[in-house]
């Protein structure tokens, strides 16, 4: 009886072509070897001709859709890696240009929190030579041109400081009445605030914190001025009623 | 290959488009699993698409079906597979069968024609199956399923022996009432 392994591939036609002609002679003389070779035959036909083929066209759609995809995605890899630098510097021309011309367009906006920039670094406070009201003519030149502050006498200032918060001067008044200290910001523009609601029952004010601490905002037309103090909101009305421009 | 991105995704889908029925069918019958059959096909798809500008251009199919095995074996295989008992090799090793909780195959395929036939082949243990899937219903040659299956010719030949002869056990009386066998044919 001939090799099952040899018969099996001479059927496949995996044999050489002596091999071949050795099994093939050897077959022609066996009557068995002759019947299994064409049983293998007809098994390997049986699989190849009624086995059943899946149905693949929605498959095949899915797998069209992926390529889609790998091909957007190489894309776009390609054109990120070959212009990647020149992305990223028009990207940083767009963020400062923008911020130019929001500087630029807007120089009256100003955020809370730049307040509160705004009031740590200005110069440290000078004692004043001597206790001096709002209505001194002194302290106010040079702040806000020919405008002048009037305060009733009681609130009494007792040091100033100056400085600039993005190019807008800033005079920062420590003040004290009989409640204590007050700081009195004030800025010779209108500004545009962020963060800051309107005060209920006060049309012209604006309340809100600067570094966790109660203030309200008195706005006029070329002026902005802030009080700050750990005091209700309703007690800083009451002060910056008393502070204005004249 | 010198082909242009756009030539080499058309020449790849046109390729792929004529195996593809091979490609799920093989995979339905390695993963016995729709979801996991669609997933296979597809993932060997993708990476038949990644690799193709290596593709030495000769037997498309067979370099297919080298993918969709060495994914299955090496993926999907490990995940599926419970003890093995004994050498697939070894002519007298205990034979696995497969789960009682697969799915039957006239489900799996679309018509019933090879449903006794897909059954059958089911139940042959997963080397034997895929020598046989990819000899006698792919047509791959011994060097072939060799390459696809990482083992050497040899193996090959007693794998696609061992497995017909389990197959013939399983289909003699479908194969007698179908003509494909005579009466005393039988092993």
């Amino acid at each position: 009886m001939m090799d099952r392994l040899d018969l099996h591939a001479y059927v496949d036609g995996e044999l050489s072509r002596e091999r071949s002609d050795q099994v093939k002679l050897s077959l022609s003389g066996s009557a068995e070897d002759l019947r299994e070779a064409e049983a293998i035959s007809s098994l390997k036909q049986m699989l190849a001709t009624r086995t059943t083929q899946s149905q693949s066209a929605a498959e095949w759609n899915k797998c069209v859709s992926r390529l889609n995809e790998i091909d957007k995605t190489r894309k776009v890899e390609r054109v990120v890696s070959k212009y990647a630098p020149a992305f990223c510097g028009a990207l940083l021309g767009v963020i400062l240009a923008t911020g130019l011309l929001h500087k630029r367009s807007d120089p009256g906006h100003i955020s809370s929190p730049d307040l509160a920039k705004m009031a740590g670094s200005l110069e440290p406070m000078r004692p004043p030579k001597k206790q001096l009201g709002f209505n001194e003519d002194r302290w106010l030149g040079g702040l806000i041109n020919q405008s002048k502050l009037s305060t009733p006498d009681h609130l009494t200032v007792r040091g100033v400081s100056n400085g600039q918060i993005g190019g807008i001067p800033v005079r920062s008044f420590s003040a004290r009445d009989e409640k204590g200290d007050v700081t009195i910001l004030v800025v010779r523009q209108e500004l545009d605030l962020e963060g800051m609601t309107p005060m209920t029952g006060h049309t012209n004010l604006l309340a809100g914190k600067l570094n966790g601490v109660n203030c309200v905002v008195q706005t006029g037309k070329d002026h902005t001025i802030f009080i700050v103090a750990q005091r209700t909101f309703e007690d800083l009305a009451a002060v910056s009623s008393q502070v204005a421009i004249r | 290959m010198l082909f242009g991105k756009r030539d080499l995704r058309e020449s790849f889908e046109r390729q792929a488009e004529k195996v593809f029925p091979s490609v799920l069918g093989t995979a339905l019958r390695l993963t016995r699993s729709r979801e996991d059959a669609e997933d296979l096909a597809q993932e060997a798809i993708v990476r038949a698409y990644d690799a193709f500008e290596r593709f030495d251009g000769t037997n498309f199919k067979a370099w297919m079906l080298r993918i969709v095995t060495n994914l299955y074996i090496n993926r999907y295989r490990q995940r599926q597979r419970g003890p093995q008992l004994g050498s697939l090799d070894d002519e007298g090793a205990i034979e696995p069968v497969s789960s009682e909780l697969e799915l039957p195959d006239r489900l799996l395929f679309d018509n019933a024609v090879g449903a006794e036939i897909e059954e059958a082949l089911a139940k042959v243990p997963e080397d034997f199956r895929l020598a046989v899937i990819l000899s006698d219903i792919e047509g791959l040659s011994y060097q072939e399923i060799a390459d696809a299956t990482q083992v050497p010719i040899g193996t090959v030949r007693s794998r696609i022996a061992r497995g017909r002869s389990l197959l013939r056990k399983a289909l003699e009386g479908y194969a007698m009432r179908e003509g494909y066998l005579k009466q005393g044919a039988t092993e």
